[in-house]
């Protein structure tokens, strides 16, 4: 999209890419013709961009990669970094054929997948709550309270957990005011994912209304005087315009969580969890934790390491496809 | 700027236009409001209690909080841990440490993944999607703690400012979406000052940037707090104290205070105590901060200069 | 914008690994390299050629002997930094050792608080510095095979002091068992005269005296006994039990400490969960005597004695309880029991006595856990090829296993820091204050002057009469009390590969997992003990005797 110099340059080319905003938006490039010297000539300045961050990944993101072939080479801590000699698929099959590394595994899954679906759309509703209200005070007040929880250390937060869940802790003395029996949530494996998410949704909603609040100042307020005017009561402003400005926010947003919704919380968990609740609050990075106390075994933990990368990647390439097809936009 | 002038608008809606340009609220609406005050007011409340009792806590004396009777209001107020923290020249150097990190990180962050956004947001781009691609397969494989410890040190950059402004300089995350928010950019806007002679650079710095206050506030607020609290460089990369950031320091402090080493004098600080002075502390600056940032939150596009 | 999401920020988990590390008996054998013939005595002791590396080293070097460097040394050295005493590089142990033993020190600092994550980084990525402090046999083990640690037990002809003390105390037999599969020990421990049983559990004397108890239980079932009555006593007590420590699984302090007198091993010292049974290894988790322990401890929370939270519950948690005269009786060491009687005084309860307890024999009698050995020193395999090879180690012999050094590291020197009277009593200069001895004085002798550093005093002194010089008279003795019971038999020990190594940690965690899960639910009562065949039929289902296995066919020689 960019054009050198000014309308006098004698370049026809230069005046083609002026082309209509709505198509070029919208479609995929339309130029993949383009050789690489008239690309690099055209968009040299953007190519300029490009040259630091991609050698800054170069460096320090994919030299390193080279040491996950220790998933494939057996590692010896003070060795090589490479590994000593080649063992293929040993480490693989090492978890492939444990049946705690299944339950774990499913665990991860499942509280990644209860995280994200829960606390995806949270700050989006906070962040809309927000937006309506007038008072700037108030709402700045809000916004900063609000957040305040996502910087509190995870050691701080599990001692809340455990003193509101134990035995005589506030939640049991509500219950106990209104007639029930104490629960003891901390040795019960089936409270656990509610707590875990509930601490989850309390640790990260007010952060998570940054992102969304900032959206919303991009969507045009001629948009809203429009529909008033047009007879929209707030709803369905909210619906038609605050919703879809905010719309490629949340779809990358999405995506990401998506992508990521493996890497479950370590230590969070690891704080809060005991042998009673094992079943439904071991995940693969406690687990690897345990194993590993004694036994250094970079190599197993890489090549699970490995396992959970691909999976990562496939579903955010899925949930990327998926996306252009049913909205239309997409990471890429 | 645009403005309405409702006398220019069509004028057999005026009866229905001027009821609602008097603001006046359905009573639905206004009963929704209430109730989204009250909400909203419930959960400041829920948030903040923790804080506020860690405060309490901060100022309390070791038995009273032992045995479980601070809430609200400090028992025992004392400031001994917070004078013993303060009184620690190391406690000083490592908070500059840490200022001149996030500052410096911040500045190297922002510059690369705002350029960078910007460049990956046009799709016309030739081989846009392999820088993408290539960016995004870093957010899922890395190459392990060894092999990175191995790379900066061979670098040289340990014990230096480099080893933690450096390696995480370029955020995935922070990049997709201040890519989002470039592409939907209105290219009507770039492409005006295209014709109005500026070059790509002009574009970036003089109408993109400028207008974009909101999302580059929040990527900076994100890219500092993540600097501001991040320890784990320092504590790979860093052999004397001197170079410590301040939450390595109260890291270090808290763990001393729960260790089974030394035996009990009195400078030796009290578990519950250190660490709600630790937050305290960490947490103070940033909140501090925020109001800054909040300011760029209303700016928004204008659209209206681009008309016709 | 997120922290690199490694597992490492083990803080709260540091001390329930340390003490894995420390109470685990160094059967775990464990580790290394390749093939070789199995020696697992001996061996190795054949003298090494080091007349090239004496740069600085003194030739008449000798137990009694100040060692003084014959030039200026530097070594290169992991440094612990914690922050009661941060380093000053003016402190009078740094100018001493400069000026008395002609060394100067290379530091290499890493925070107290993720102390084993970066030091088993360094070692692990090849970079560690020469000496490496705060070594445990156990947790060293992973780095051998790769050659980048210093078989140390070659050149051990170097150190008198060393040697003379092994041979003293009667450590050989122990330190035999840390050798490795080519029969080289890498670890120097730290050397204890005694053992320093340290975790027990503490009771609210006064209550005891009110219900007439003025003896420590004999055994558990007196125990038992006692809390009843406390409890008949003490109605609006909740529990008498609230227990700690339950971070890493269910009371791993209190259990670790009465399993011995059960005859098996438990909570920290659960270790492999190998128990030498006179002729072979079993499981502890599967033995009748593990079944007795639980049985004990859930007739307890049956009984309404134990609190049910001790399972699970924050240490806060429990520590609450017992400030606020909820419970009576808590896990204790002897540093805890001065919080507690801290607290209890804030909390305005004038009439409360602390005290702590003997741990109760069992069925199987009155065992302790009593190894002897504490964090001590590894070098790089790099210290082989520098120079002044043998100085440093003549240097570390003085230093860490000298009587002289040991007193210099903890006291610091006569007429300067302490005065010694005419019985030998050892005091501190009146404006010096350690551990509480001289209360409000205005300097302390680690942070001000660096003695009492636990980088270079890891073992508290070794012998005994350093170790008791600053103990409180409780404490010392509580240790001789303790001691008096009769050491918990480790077994011959065992010899494994690596790749063993590797799959017996992975079968560990499950097989202790079980048994976490199991201990918990026993003693809660959510499981019934006629489960216990179907429990430990799930012991066996998750590999307990392929476990086994691998440790019974791999014995030392004796």
């Amino acid at each position: 999209m960019s054009t050198e110099g000014t309308l006098t340059e004698a370049n026809s080319s230069g005046l083609d890419t002026i082309a209509p905003p709505i198509k070029t938006r919208r479609g995929r490039s339309r130029h993949s013709r383009t050789t690489w010297r008239e690309a690099l000539k055209k968009d040299w300045r953007l190519y300029t961009f490009l040259a630091l961050p991609v050698l800054f990944l170069a460096i320090f993101r994919y030299v390193p990669m080279a040491g996950n072939i220790i998933a494939f080479r057996r590692f010896q801590p003070g060795g090589s970094l490479f590994g000593e000699y080649w063992v293929g698929f040993y480490y693989f099959e090492q978890f492939w054929n444990d049946p705690t590394f299944w339950r774990v595994f499913t665990n991860t899954l499942i509280l990644g997948a209860l995280s994200l679906v829960v606390v995806f759309p949270l700050p989006i509703i906070l962040a809309l709550l927000l937006n309506e209200v007038r008072t700037r005070t108030f709402k700045r007040a809000v916004q900063t309270i609000t957040y305040l929880p996502h910087f509190m250390s995870i050691v701080i937060v599990a001692g809340i957990v455990l003193q509101l869940t134990s035995l005589d802790g506030t939640i049991n003395q509500i219950i106990s005011a209104v007639g029930g029996e104490p629960v003891s949530f901390m040795q019960d494996p089936s409270w656990f994912r509610t707590i875990y998410v509930s601490s989850e949704v309390w640790q990260t909603v007010g952060w998570g209304t940054i992102l969304y609040l900032a959206a919303l100042t991009t969507i045009d307020d001629q948009l809203y005087e429009a529909a008033r005017i047009d007879g929209a009561n707030r709803w369905q402003q909210t619906w038609h315009i605050t919703l879809p400005g905010i719309r490629p926010t949340m779809i990358v947003l999405l995506i990401l969580n998506i992508g990521s919704f493996l890497a479950v919380g370590f230590e969070k968990i690891l704080l809060l969890y005991n042998p009673l609740l094992y079943p439904t609050a071991d995940v693969i990075s406690t687990y690897l934790f345990r194993v590993g106390i004694n036994s250094g075994s970079y190599s197993y933990s890489t090549a699970i390491g490995l396992f959970e990368a691909i999976i990562g990647l496939t579903l955010v390439m899925s949930a990327n496809a998926i996306s252009r097809r049913v909205v239309g936009s997409s990471l890429w | 700027m645009v403005t309405t002038d409702p006398t220019e608008s069509v004028p057999d809606l005026g009866a229905v236009r001027n009821s609602m340009r008097t603001i006046k609220d359905t009573t639905g609406y206004r009963v929704f409001r209430y109730v989204n005050t009250a909400f909203l007011l419930l959960i400041c409340v829920i948030t903040l209690y923790p804080f506020v009792n860690l405060v309490a806590k901060a100022f309390s004396s070791e038995g009273y909080i032992a045995a479980g009777e601070v809430n609200l209001f400090p028992r025992g107020f004392n400031t001994t841990t917070f004078s013993a923290v303060m009184s620690d020249d190391m406690f000083w150097l490592n908070y500059r440490n840490t200022v001149v990190y996030t500052v410096v990180a911040t500045l190297i962050a922002m510059a690369l993944t705002t350029t960078f956004a910007y460049a990956l947001s046009k799709k016309d781009l030739k081989g846009r999607s392999v820088f993408v691609g290539i960016t995004v397969f870093t957010m899922f494989f890395s190459g392990g703690l060894i092999p990175n410890y191995l790379l900066i040190s061979s670098l040289g950059m340990k014990n230096s400012i480099w080893a933690i402004v450096i390696p995480n300089a370029i955020s995935v995350f922070n990049l997709l979406i201040m890519k989002s928010f470039f592409e939907n950019f209105p290219a009507e806007l770039e492409e005006a000052a295209a014709i109005d002679g500026l070059s790509t650079y002009g574009v970036f710095g003089r109408i993109v940037l400028p207008l974009s206050k909101a999302v580059l506030a929040t990527m900076v607020l994100f890219y500092a707090v993540s600097f501001w609290n991040s320890w784990f460089q320092a504590f790979l990369y860093m052999d004397r104290s001197e170079l410590y950031p301040v939450t390595m320091y109260l890291r270090n402090l808290l763990a001393a205070a729960t260790s089974v080493e030394d035996m009990g004098s009195d400078s030796v600080q009290i578990a519950s105590n250190v660490q709600a002075v630790t937050m305290v502390l960490t947490v103070l600056p940033i909140v501090c901060f925020y109001p800054f940032i909040q300011r760029f939150f209303v700016s928004g596009v204008m659209l209206g200069s681009v008309k016709g | 914008m997120n922290e690199s999401p490694t597992p490492l920020s083990r803080r709260t988990m540091l001390r329930g690994a340390l003490f894995t590390a420390a109470a685990v008996p160094f059967g775990i054998g464990l580790a290394a390299c390749d093939t070789g013939e199995v020696d697992g005595s001996g061996g190795g002791d054949e003298s090494v050629d080091t007349s090239d590396k004496m740069v600085g080293a003194m030739e008449d070097y000798d137990v009694g002997t100040t060692f003084v460097a014959t030039e200026a040394l530097t070594f290169d050295m992991l440094y612990r930094d914690h922050p009661n005493y941060p380093y000053k590089a003016d402190w009078s142990f740094i100018t001493h050792v400069t000026e008395d033993n002609n060394v100067s020190f290379n530091f290499t600092s890493v925070p107290l608080s993720d102390f084993d994550e970066r030091r088993s980084l360094l070692i692990a990525a090849g970079d560690a510095p020469t000496i490496i402090t705060q070594a445990y046999a156990g947790t060293l083990d992973q780095f051998v095979p790769s050659g980048t640690l210093l078989p140390v037990s070659k050149y051990v002809e170097h150190m008198p002091n060393y040697l003379a003390k092994v041979e003293a105390w009667g450590l050989q037999a122990d330190l035999d068992l840390t050798r490795q599969i080519d029969g080289e020990y890498y670890v120097l421990p730290g050397l204890l005269e005694s053992a320093k049983p340290t975790y027990t559990v503490a009771i609210r004397d006064d209550l005891w005296k009110a219900a007439g108890f003025d003896a420590d239980p004999a055994t558990f079932d007196e125990f038992r006994d006692q809390l009843r009555a406390v409890k008949e006593a003490n109605p609006d007590l909740d529990y008498v039990l609230s227990d700690r420590w339950s971070t890493g699984g269910p009371m791993e302090a209190t259990l670790s400490a009465a399993a011995p007198n059960f005859g098996v091993r438990a909570g920290w010292g659960f270790g492999d969960g190998t128990v030498w049974t006179g002729s072979a290894y079993e499981f502890t988790g599967a033995m009748d005597g593990y079944r007795q322990m639980l049985e004990l401890f859930a007739s307890l929370v049956d009984e309404g004695l134990m609190d049910p939270e001790s399972i699970t519950q924050d240490d806060d948690a429990a520590i609450q309880k017992f400030t606020n005269s909820k419970s009576a009786c808590i896990g204790s060491n002897d540093q805890e029991i001065l919080t507690y009687r801290t607290n209890l005084a804030d909390a305005g309860n004038a009439d409360a006595v602390v005290r702590q307890i003997i741990v109760p024999a069992g069925p199987a009698g009155s065992f302790v856990d009593n190894t002897r050995f504490e964090s001590g020193i590894a070098l790089s395999s790099k210290a082989a090829e520098q120079d002044n090879f043998v100085a440093l180690l003549q240097f570390l012999d003085w230093l860490f296993y000298s009587d002289e050094g040991l007193e210099f590291a903890k006291w610091g020197v006569d007429g300067e820091t302490f005065t010694t009277g005419s019985d030998g009593a050892r005091e501190l200069m009146p404006d010096i204050d350690i551990n509480g001895l001289n209360p409000g004085a205005p300097k302390m002798l680690n942070t001000d002057f660096g003695y009492h550093n636990g980088v270079f005093m890891p073992a508290h002194g070794s012998t005994q009469d350093l170790l008791d010089s600053m103990l409180r008279d409780e404490v010392a003795e509580f240790r001789a009390k303790m001691n008096e019971k009769e050491p918990f038999d480790v077994g011959p020990g065992f010899l494994l590969n690596e790749l063993d190594l590797e799959q017996v940690a992975l079968q560990q965690t499950a097989l202790k997992d079980a048994v976490y899960q199991a201990t918990a639910a026993f003693i809660l009562g959510q499981r019934s003990f006629d489960d216990w065949d179907a429990y430990v039929g799930d012991l066996e289902a998750a590999g307990m005797s392929n476990y086994l296995e691998k440790f019974n066919s791999s014995l030392r020689d004796a």
